[in-house]
This record gives structure tokens, C-alpha cells and sequence, in this order.
């Protein structure tokens, strides 16, 4: 009969330990199941996969065991996982879908850090469905890229104004730097001529004062002669 | 669908950071360019200060010089009497009522008493040679001869060293211009007897001082 059969099959690697269960499993074939199970994830290995996939549980007592398995398994600070796809398990197992952890494979399970945390969150992603969000996630999203958007918009409009701000300052400032200029230029020339107060030196490092360049140079000629003094 | 809008989102906030780092370059450009624009305006401030006071100093000289100094000589007090102002803190304006009131701005002047003889006064501020010697070696200048205080930018250094002098002397121009036409040891003793200083002489100094204010006003 299929209902006395167990059929357990144990794969080693390493730190990994897939323990597959298959056959059609009742209240009869329980304790049995718990002690061979329990004594296989009380060995060594810190990931136990218990692969169900060929697994039909016909009561509802088995999900205690789990529960009692995994609560053994973290008591150790090691991980169970229970790998399965199939509609029935899932369905049997629904219950309990967010205490223990559910995969197809060990390599989902492996592959499966961030869109873990992420389904804790409430964000799925499958091949057939793409990106889902549940409403409440989708919302808090929405609220923090609008939020994003809002506070870079506000930040480039405070740009955008310190720009116009600083372009008008410059403007007066280059307007009141032309009036120093031409001031300084009228006042130089109603003395005459640069020739005639004789010391003019090379001027062509002087760059920022244009037309009164060698007037700068005379003063400061001046101005360092009597330091010097 | 979800994948469409995460990307559109994504694009956009993309396109705000780029412009946002755009418009970042932008003001860091400008804020450079108007410090640069300070400083210049800083320092135009300055050479226009100097400027103003050159400009005051070679009007009232030319007023006062009329044609009594070549341009050589004029240009060299000038720049004299600025280094002076700047040195001292000293109003060039009133070195230059003195040298009015002393010589008419003749470099070659000479200093008669009433009896018409020679005084011993010479050049523009009226220094004589003993006086402008002690002065000159305090100020690590060289006056040798009678020659020297007739070179105006000589003269000036020397009479307005002496003047300074007098200032600190006294703490006033009034009691200064006083001493520097009797001599200090003569107000010395009316000060101390209590009499009343003579103020003929500071009174013209002051009135030639108006005089070339308004001159040279700009």
C-alpha cells in the first residue's frame, strides 16, 4: 500500500543537507517520519532542504511536526527550507506559507536574498506575472519617488534662484567695477600723459584693469618705493 | 507595466540629478567669478583712494608751482608728497599750505629778515641747513649742503619731517605751525610764562590750506 511506504533519500553537500520525502503520508506513518527526520537535522549541516515535492500529506498533523522541526532546526542556528511548486502542497501548506520558508529549488532558495526580503515587503516577481506590488507597498512607493521628486524639483527651483541671484550680483558688480575703472581713468588722465610721470613698467602681467593698467603700475611702483624707503 | 513606470521613474530622477549637478557647476562657476570680481573691486577701491589723493596733490602743486618748477621737479614733489601722506597719515594738502605760506611754492627761495638780511631759510618749506641735517639723520636721509634743500623733494621730506615732529611735540597743529615758524624753544617759553600764543601765522596757514582744498576739490 502506498501509505506504508517512506521513502527518504538524503543528498550531503557540505554545509547544505537535501533530505527528500516522497510517498503518500498519513496519521499511521507520522511518528515514524518525525523521528527518522528529526534524527537526519539533528547531524551536521547548517541548511536542511526537506524536498517535497513527491510528498502527499493526508492529515494535518504534519504541519506541527514541521513547525516542531523548525523550531528544533533554530535552536541549533541552523535553517530548514521546504522546496516544493506543486498547487497541493502550496494549498496544504498555506497556512503556515509566512513562517516557514518556501522554494522550488535549493537553488531559489540560494538565489533568493533580496527577492526575499523584497516578498517580505510585499514585492513578487515572476517570469509570467513581472513585477507585483501589494497595494500598501505600492502606495509607500509612490509616496516616497513622488516625495523624491518633489524635494529635486524644490532643490533645482532653490538652484535655479541662486543662479538668477548670483548673475544679477555679478552684474552689478562688473558694472560697478567699470564705473571704478573709468573713474580712475578720467581722474589719471586730467594729470596728463603717462609718459610724462616717467615710470611705466612692463605691464603685460596686469590683466585686470584694462585701460588703466599702467596707471596701477605706476602707483603701486610708488607705493613699494616708499616701503622700501 | 510596473517595470515601465520603476524605468520612467528612474529616467526621471536620473534627468534631475544630471541637471541638478549641471546647475551645481553652474554656481560653483559663478560664485568663483564674483569673488574674483571682490577682489578686484577691492583693490580698484584702493588705487582709486590713491588715485583721488594723487590727483589732489598735482593740482594743488600745479596751482601753487605756477611756473616756477620744471615738470621734472613738479612731478618728483608730487610723488613725494604722496609717499609722504601715505607714510604719515599727514594731510599732504596742509605740507603743501605751508610750503605757500613759507616760499609761494619758489624752490629757490631764500629767507630775509626784516632787516633784509639772510635768514638762513632756504628752498620751499624754509628749512635751514643745521635744522634740515639733525632732521635728515633721524630720517636716514643726506643733506650735505645748501645745494640739497633747494631740490624740492628734498625740501619737503626734511620740512615735513620736521613738522611731524612738531606735532607729536605739541599734540596740535595749531601749536605746531606756531613753532614751526618761531622755533620750538620760543613757544616753549610763552607756553610756560602763560602768554598767548601769536596766531598770525597759523591763521594764513590755514587760509592758504582753504584755498588749495577748494582747488583741488574734485
Amino acid at each position: 500500500m502506498r501509505a506504508d511506504l517512506i521513502d527518504i533519500q538524503i543528498e550531503d553537500f557540505g554545509n547544505d543537507v537535501e533530505i527528500s520525502l516522497s510517498g503518500s503520508l498519513s496519521k499511521a506513518q507520522l511518528s515514524a517520519v518525525r523521528e527518522k527526520l528529526d534524527s537526519l537535522m539533528s547531524g551536521p549541516g547548517v541548511f536542511f532542504f526537506l524536498n517535497l515535492e513527491r510528498a502527499h500529506f493526508a492529515v494535518d498533523d504534519y504541519l506541527e511536526m514541521f513547525l516542531d522541526l523548525m523550531n528544533k532546526t533554530r535552536e541549533r542556528n541552523s535553517t530548514m527550507v521546504l522546496l516544493f511548486r506543486n498547487e497541493e502542497l502550496l494549498e496544504y501548506f498555506s497556512r503556515y506559507k509566512n513562517i516557514f520558508e518556501i522554494h522550488e529549488s535549493r537553488e531559489a532558495y540560494k538565489s533568493s536574498g533580496l527577492s526575499k526580503q523584497l516578498k517580505q515587503v510585499g514585492v513578487y516577481y515572476g517570469k509570467k506575472t513581472g513585477l507585483r506590488l501589494s497595494p500598501r507597498v505600492a502606495i509607500a512607493a509612490g509616496v516616497l519617488i513622488m516625495g523624491w521628486l518633489i524635494t529635486l524639483f524644490l532643490i533645482i527651483a532653490a538652484q535655479g534662484k541662486d543662479i538668477a541671484d548670483k548673475q544679477s550680483q555679478i552684474m552689478a558688480l562688473e558694472s560697478q567695477r567699470d564705473r571704478y575703472v573709468q573713474e580712475i581713468d578720467k581722474l589719471e588722465s586730467s594729470i596728463g600723459p603717462l609718459k610724462r610721470l616717467g615710470v611705466v613698467e612692463d605691464t603685460s602681467q596686469l590683466n585686470s584693469f584694462g585701460a588703466i593698467r599702467d596707471w596701477v603700475s605706476y602707483l603701486k611702483h610708488l607705493e613699494n618705493t616708499r616701503r622700501e624707503e | 507595466m510596473a517595470v515601465l513606470a520603476f524605468g520612467l521613474t528612474f529616467v526621471v530622477l536620473f534627468s534631475f540629478v544630471f541637471y541638478w549637478g549641471l546647475q551645481r557647476s553652474e554656481l560653483e562657476s559663478l560664485s568663483k567669478k564674483e569673488r574674483a570680481l571682490r577682489a578686484e573691486i577691492e583693490q580698484l577701491d584702493v588705487i582709486g583712494n590713491w588715485t583721488l589723493e594723487y590727483v589732489r596733490i598735482d593740482r594743488a602743486v600745479d596751482f601753487l608751482s605756477e611756473k616756477k618748477l620744471s615738470e621734472d621737479a613738479r612731478r618728483r614733489l608730487t610723488e613725494q608728497l604722496w609717499q609722504i601722506s601715505h607714510a604719515y597719515s599727514i594731510d599732504p594738502l596742509m605740507v603743501l599750505a605751508v610750503v605757500a605760506q613759507e616760499s609761494h611754492g619758489n624752490p629757490n627761495a631764500r629767507g630775509r629778515m626784516q632787516s633784509g638780511a639772510f635768514s638762513g631759510a632756504l628752498g620751499l618749506m624754509q628749512i635751514k641747513l643745521e635744522t634740515a641735517q639733525k632732521m635728515a639723520w633721524r630720517f636716514g636721509l643726506r643733506v650735505n649742503s645748501e645745494e640739497d634743500l633747494f631740490k624740492p623733494e628734498v625740501n619737503v621730506t626734511v620740512g615735513t619731517a620736521y613738522l611731524i615732529r612738531l606735532i607729536g611735540k605739541y599734540g596740535n597743529w595749531k601749536e605746531a605751525l606756531v613753532a614751526y615758524n618761531l622755533g620750538h624753544s620760543a613757544v616753549d617759553k610763552l607756553l610756560e610764562r602763560g602768554r598767548p600764543l601769536p596766531m598770525r601765522y597759523y591763521e594764513r596757514v590755514i587760509s592758504k590750506y582753504k584755498m588749495l582744498v577748494n582747488q583741488s576739490f574734485l
